[in-house]
């Protein structure tokens, strides 16, 4: 038997062995990285980084998820009781900067922040992957925008 | 070859396996635990045994006894978790009658899920102690420590953090009573305790998403749910963003978005869990929006013809796929049409009057020449010689019953006056007309009278009167003149006549009569005298 047939044999048998290991780790269902779905696959979640653990941790979850695409805000118009979270994220190729216009009437009440008269806005950009959450308190119809693409705009109905 | 062997250490490398990773450790002092990523823990305390009892010497008399064996110390777990030590052994018994001594009491547990007193660390033996005369005598053993055992599940210990272990000494072996002829030995110190840990590696996080409902018509929402085990790490959900170990909320994407999720914890992570929302597109269909699985009534005509039927077809709306292909939203049927002919409009259902002649002669009614006709969807009944929309007629007088008519251009029929008798109207004629002097016969054969003036005889011998007849009628009056001054009125002469005076010449008789229709009428007659002759 010539050495390369030696090999050859080695690598059938290590061939075996992988598999039965791989079926065995299947049983036990702790195969990193054995997505159930093919289409994400290739789905790079973005950074967790400190600033997302912030917002995390500040949190109290969102009732309504307004989601920014290359369409616009979806859906462009959303209904949520007083004291609801809505979180705004970027699914968009385009920035995102969340930022009440008062079309409908009043740019939404309160500042404190260093951009501008409302604290309905994100005051800075959101790329694609980040979020943002806002806690609505004040009822009324608050419309708002993206600074980045005014065109696209979206209303929140507080009741 | 070489080169062969590295494509062998590759194919090694590059297959998948699984280690299954744990951990343990065992604290034989006290010390702090720093509790690792784990899947489940699980410590043993064992306390610590109690030292032996000291042997005695059986001398004569009281003898000499040895000491008690010191009793272990306990060992914990976080404090909670506790091994007791054991209980030292009493030393050899020399009085009334020599024996070895008790052992010392074994150690109980708490605070574990099993707690097992005398299981843990072992007492020392008990000394002894000899004389030359009588047997030796032992110190009774030491204790064993309990045994406290304790499983913690993933996440009731905080990886990372600190937790306290002691553990006990074994207590110290008594000492031996002195002094004896053959030697003497103290009681051996129990056993130290300890603290045994193990653990198991932590289980790759994994996550879920649900989706309720999880088909959706485009423009309305659903409940998008996600849970989590073992994340401690984050749990990231496509198109959302990281979120928390757990919740929900409400989406409402315009096109089917993927919500798959993965999570990450310190046993690495499952991998990617699907989660799609469909969304079915909603259809176009005139400016009105069709969502999927609704139907809209088309029309193939906006309007067809009056007496028509609208044809339609029901479309629907399939994943933004309209089914069928009429493109109108609503149909009517057309009001039946009008009739516009010679110039006229005539609605439908009404008629009106059309003439064959346009100007129709004197004395002729356009009623003469009319048709009504009437228009029924566009179309007028009655013949198309009847072709005009107005006529007008030539003013002319007409007579009626005696009464004269007048039609003016606009064939207006009104009275103008009633003749009485004698006269009469006249087609035309815009007077009462009267009929012309009549001569009045009268008699017969040689004396018969025309009615006109005669005069009988004619041919008279001078003076001789002569006769006058006349008998006029339709006229008003009349008169006879003779051109001998006679003078006769009256329309008639009576049957016996006007006799003239004598007639000495030729004279000539006129009759006048104005006649009723205005005219004048006049006649005369000449009678003559016969000449008479003389002889000379």
């Amino acid at each position: 038997m010539s050495e390369t047939k030696k090999i050859l044999g080695v690598l059938g048998v290590l061939l075996i062995l992988g598999g039965c290991t791989y079926i065995l780790s299947l049983m036990k269902g702790s195969l990193p990285h054995s997505g159930n779905d093919a289409t994400s696959a290739n789905i790079v979640p973005p950074p967790f980084t400190d600033e997302v653990k912030a917002e995390l941790a500040a949190s109290k979850g969102f009732q309504v998820l307004v989601s920014y695409t290359d369409n616009g805000f979806e859906p462009a118009t959303t209904t949520v009781q007083k004291g609801d979270t809505v979180r705004f994220t970027s699914n968009s190729s385009e920035d995102l900067w969340v930022a009440s216009t008062g079309a409908s009437g009043a740019v939404y009440p309160g500042t404190g922040k260093e951009c501008g008269q409302s604290s309905f806005d994100t005051c800075h950009v959101l790329k694609h992957g980040e979020f943002w959450e806002f806690t609505f308190t004040t009822s009324g119809t608050w419309s708002y925008r993206n600074n980045r693409n005014t065109k696209m705009a979206g209303v929140v109905h507080v009741k | 070859m070489r080169s062969l062997f590295k494509v062998l250490f590759a194919a090694i490398a590059l297959f998948p396996f699984v280690v299954f990773a744990a951990g343990s450790q065992t604290f034989y002092s006290s010390g702090t635990f720093t509790v690792p990523a784990y899947g489940s823990l699980t410590v043993t305390v064992n306390g610590a045994g109690g030292g032996g009892g000291g042997g005695s010497i059986p001398t004569v008399g009281s003898g000499l006894r040895g000491a008690s064996g010191g009793g272990g110390g306990n060992s914990t777990f976080n404090g909670s978790v506790i091994g007791y030590g054991g209980g030292g052994g009493a030393p050899g018994v020399t009085s009334p009658s020599p024996g070895t001594g008790a052992a010392g009491g074994s150690g109980s547990a708490s605070g574990g899920d099993s707690n097992t007193a005398g299981a843990g660390a072992a007492g020392g033996a008990g000394g002894l102690g000899a004389d030359w005369t009588d047997p030796p005598i032992y110190g009774g053993p030491g204790g064993a420590g309990g045994q406290a055992s304790k499983a913690y599940a993933g996440g009731a210990l905080t990886p990372g953090s600190g937790i306290t272990v002691v553990v006990g000494s074994g207590g110290a072996g008594g000492a031996s009573g002195s002094g004896g002829f053959y030697g003497d030995a103290p009681g051996q110190s129990g056993s130290n305790g300890s603290v045994s840990i193990s653990w198991t590696d932590p289980p790759p996080a994994s996550c879920s998403v649900t989706l309720s409902p999880s088909s959706v018509n485009q423009g309305s929402g659903s409940t998008l749910s996600w849970s989590s085990s073992n994340a401690d790490s984050w749990l990231y959900i496509n198109n959302v963003g990281y979120v928390g170990a757990s919740g929900s909320t409400w989406v409402a994407p315009s096109t089917t978005t993927d919500y798959s999720c993965i999570a990450q914890g310190a046993g690495g992570t499952d991998g990617w869990h699907g989660a799609t929302l469909t969304v079915h597109p909603s259809c176009t269909f005139n400016g009105t929006t069709i969502t999927h699985g609704s139907s809209v009534t088309g029309y193939q005509s906006a309007t067809v013809p009056y007496g028509s039927t609208c044809t339609s077809q029901t479309r629907t709306c399939s994943d933004g796929t309209l089914s069928g292909s009429y493109t109108y939203a609503s149909c009517s049927v057309n009001p039946p049409a009008n009739c516009t002919y010679a110039g006229v409009t005539v609605n439908n259902g009404s008629s009106a009057t059309f003439y064959s002649q346009q100007t129709n002669p004197s004395g002729q009614l356009c009623s003469a020449v009319s048709q009504s006709r009437t228009c029924t969807n566009g179309t007028l009944s009655g013949s198309n010689t009847y072709q005009y929309a107005s006529c007008s007629c030539t003013p002319s007088y007409s007579c009626s019953t005696n009464t004269i008519q007048y039609t003016n251009s606009s064939c207006s029929v009104s009275n103008v006056t009633t003749c009485t008798s004698p006269s009469f109207c006249s087609a035309g004629s815009s007077s009462c007309l009267y009929p012309p002097p009549t001569f009045n016969q009268s008699g017969s054969g040689t004396s018969a009278l025309t009615g006109h003036l005669q005069a009988v005889p004619l041919l008279v011998p001078q003076n001789t009167p002569t006769k006058l007849y006349w008998n006029v009628s339709n006229v008003s009056s009349c008169s006879v003149t003779g051109s001998n001054g006679d003078h006769w009125s009256g329309t008639s002469s009576g049957s016996g006549g006007v006799t003239s005076s004598p007639i000495i010449q030729q004279t000539s008789f006129t009759l006048s009569c104005p006649a009723l229709d205005g005219t004048a009428l006049t006649e005369s007659q000449t009678v003559g005298v016969v000449p008479v002759f003389q002889e000379r």
